[in-house]
């Protein structure tokens, strides 16, 4: 600290002989070891006491050490306080301890040291004074002060009774260990995280001979601290991988200051586990690489779990590439079908109807009438068959059909579809009426056949209606469009709704209305392809109602 | 049904039923002479390409039109078409296929390797007759082909 201020007040104390005598006995010890232990205290005590006598002896010799005495008294970097052994009362304070409580030298002399606000926990004056007297020191290892401004430390506190001539006087020395303390516990802290640690956290030196071995390691790799502090790293690495070991101590002492991967490692009792290791320098206040520390982490789970779903995968994989496999197959299998049907189940109709038009065109002068009707009759059949077999083609390709989205301006679609129509409603009178009809994205020519499919419908089942009403339109309803055909035909039974969509059912007679009862299957295929709904509701001879939605386009 | 002079129609049909139908619309329609029939797609090449049984006859005699099913035995009829249409021979003589078969893809395939027309063999027996009368009529009247 600041010499010069403490010289002076050296040339102030030099009047208070008393003092500087009994100091000057004590100085001497101190001066063999300034900053001493107190546990040698006592002995040194003794040693003084003998030196003390002989100090008497020379007054010049006596000036000189309490001079020398003072010098320590005002530059320790401990607090000193000097106690009357009557009293207890201090009669001196050096300035660091001025400095370090924060109490002037003069409000401190004169006053007990538990007087004294930071000293206020310490025991009574009476109970020191007696054990002073008694043992002949008192020692705090850790005593807890608050300074005059709040701040709180620790502190180590020595009383001594020292013999001063004919008077005995207690020195107290004040020693602050709060950042020493700080550290301590830092570095518990950190050998307790290092400790707790799951994961093992090994030290080894540049020779890779381990120095440093946690419970995490032990648990890691079965070897206990004993067992491997002192031995060779090498000792966890399996034979194929040694040259690891090498080359990550190369990279280290390259300067690269941390190297991570993951690879296995052998423990105690033979078993190979998954790792992944950090390692990095350890470095010594010079800067220079001392040694390596290595943190293992055991990854065997993980690697289970990965290669458990990179199994999964494989599997799942090779299970879609399977069914795909079969799909082409049962696809390619139903196009065989398809085409066969188309091909081979025409032909002989061709042969029924054809023949019977031939045996009517060349024989029918030798035909009786009924004769010629029951001809008819086979031609009919014969057609109409061919119309079914042609309908279910077009149903059963709607299967393997894909549905090109794309946005379609369905005002635009249901006009063409209705002029499309326009041989089939000729001669009728007829009132249809469009609403507004949102534009919608879906497969343009699977949405005509929708359109084509329930408009020929209505027409179809108004006939005899005067006039016809068929009102298409479309709502709005919970986020979707739901568009409409209403007409005022024939209707049907709510009770048949459910076989409405089936292929082949048919809820009116043939003779009633033409048709193949494939139409709203195809109707409802198409819908369903786009991921939409289509219902019905009817009343007989009031009219039917279709409605359907088309989906939203999936991104 | 060989003829001594030149072919005209060379029908290329396995079903006799269709056979005997398409033979008597052509007949009712007066188109019925030089007619040579073939009853698979092997038999159809051979008279073609004056191969086996007609080994005698000179490919420069091109019929003036060919009818062809597609679904034929032995060689289908979309590989009589191809090599007909890939022989710089016979590639210029017109070949109508007259099928069963509805399926696009027969279509598009069959006008890829030059089909001249694509016929639907209807099941009504009077429009059948009426296709086969208009085709023979278009191709063996109205047409005018290249001088050979």
């Amino acid at each position: 600290m600041n010499n010069d201020h403490r010289n002076e007040n050296v040339t102030d104390s030099e009047a208070r002989t008393e003092q500087a005598i009994l100091r000057t006995k004590q100085a001497e010890v101190r001066t063999e070891q300034a900053n001493t232990r107190t546990d040698e205290a006592n002995t040194r005590t003794k040693r003084a006491e003998l030196r003390t006598e002989k100090a008497e002896t020379s007054e010049q010799r006596m000036r000189a050490s309490e001079l020398s005495y003072r010098r320590l008294f005002e530059a320790a970097r401990d607090g000193i306080l000097l106690l009357d052994v009557g009293t207890g009362r201090i009669t001196d304070v050096n300035p660091f301890l001025v400095e370090l409580l924060g109490f002037s030298h003069d409000e401190m002399v004169g006053k007990t040291v538990g007087e004294l606000s930071p000293f206020k926990d310490i025991e009574s004056n009476k109970v020191m004074l007696e054990r002073l007297q008694k043992d002949g020191y008192v020692r705090y290892e850790d005593l807890p002060l608050e300074t005059r401004d709040g701040r709180k430390i620790a502190v180590e506190f020595v009383s001594n009774v020292y013999q001063a001539g004919d008077k005995k006087v207690i020195q107290c020395n004040i020693r602050d260990i709060t950042e020493r303390k700080q550290v301590e516990t830092d570095l518990n802290r950190l050998a307790a995280i290092v400790e707790s640690s799951d994961d093992a956290i090994m030290g080894k030196d540049l020779n890779g001979i381990i120095t440093n071995w946690n419970k995490g390691a032990e648990k890691i790799f079965g070897y206990t601290s004993v067992e491997m502090v002192g031995t060779s790293i090498l000792r966890l690495i399996p034979g194929d991988r040694q040259e690891e070991e090498n080359h990550g101590m190369e990279n280290i002492k390259r300067g690269k200051s941390v190297e991570h991967f993951e690879t296995l490692r052998q423990t105690k009792n033979g078993r190979l586990i998954n790792v992944a290791i950090t390692i990095s320098a350890i470095k010594d206040a010079t800067g220079e690489i001392i040694g390596v520390s290595k943190v293992a982490h055991d990854i065997t789970d993980r690697k289970m779990a990965e290669e458990k779903i990179r199994q999964l995968n494989v599997e799942l994989e090779q299970r879609v590439a399977e069914r795909t496999a079969e799909l082409e197959v049962a696809n390619k299998e139903l196009e065989a079908f398809s085409y066969s049907i188309s091909h081979d189940l025409r032909a002989p109709l061709r042969a029924v109807n054809g023949f019977a038009g031939i045996v009517l065109e060349d024989f029918s002068p030798q035909l009786p009438e009924e004769g010629k009707r029951y001809l008819e009759r086979i031609r009919a059949g014969a057609l109409r068959m061919g119309v079914l077999i042609d309908d279910l083609l077009a149903f059963s390709r709607l299967s393997r059909q894909s549905v090109n989205r794309q946005a379609v301006d369905t005002n635009k679609l249901v006009q063409n579809v209705l002029d499309e129509l326009k041989p089939q409603r000729d001669g009728r009178q007829l009132e249809i009426k469009i609403g507004e009809l949102p534009a919608c994205h879906g497969d343009a020519a699977l949405l005509k056949q929708i359109w084509v499919n329930l408009l020929s419908n209505a027409i179809k089942y108004t006939c005899g209606r005067e006039p016809g009403i068929i009102e298409i339109g479309c709502a709005h309803k919970n986020g979707e469009d739901v568009f409409s055909i209403r007409d005022n035909g024939a209707g049907f039974d709510m009770q048949y709704a459910n076989k409405l969509f089936g292929v082949f059912q048919r809820l009116h007679r043939e003779d009633q209305f033409e048709g193949t009862g494939v139409g709203l299957a195809i109707v409802q295929r198409i819908v369903h392809r786009h991921g939409g709904r289509v219902w019905a509701k009817a009343e007989v001879n009031r009219g039917a109602t279709f409605y359907f939605t088309i989906g939203e386009a999936k991104s | 049904m060989n003829t001594p002079n030149q072919t005209e129609i060379l029908l290329v049909e396995d079903s006799q039923d269709d056979l005997d139908m398409t033979l008597r619309a052509l007949r009712k329609a007066n188109m019925a002479n030089h007619i040579q029939t073939a009853r698979d797609g092997a038999e159809a090449l051979e008279f073609i390409f004056c191969e086996g049984a007609h080994a005698g006859r000179k490919i420069e005699n091109i019929p003036k039109l060919i009818l062809l099913d597609l679904k034929l035995p032995k060689i289908d009829g979309m590989e009589v078409l191809k090599r007909i249409k890939g022989d710089p021979r016979t590639k210029m003589i017109p070949v109508v296929v007259l099928t069963s078969s509805k399926e696009q893809n027969d279509v598009i395939e069959s006008y890829g390797m030059g089909v001249n027309s694509y016929i639907v063999k209807p099941v009504d027996f009077e429009s059948f007759a009426a296709a086969v009368k208009n085709l023979g009529m278009y191709w063996l009247l109205l047409n005018q082909p290249p001088q050979a």
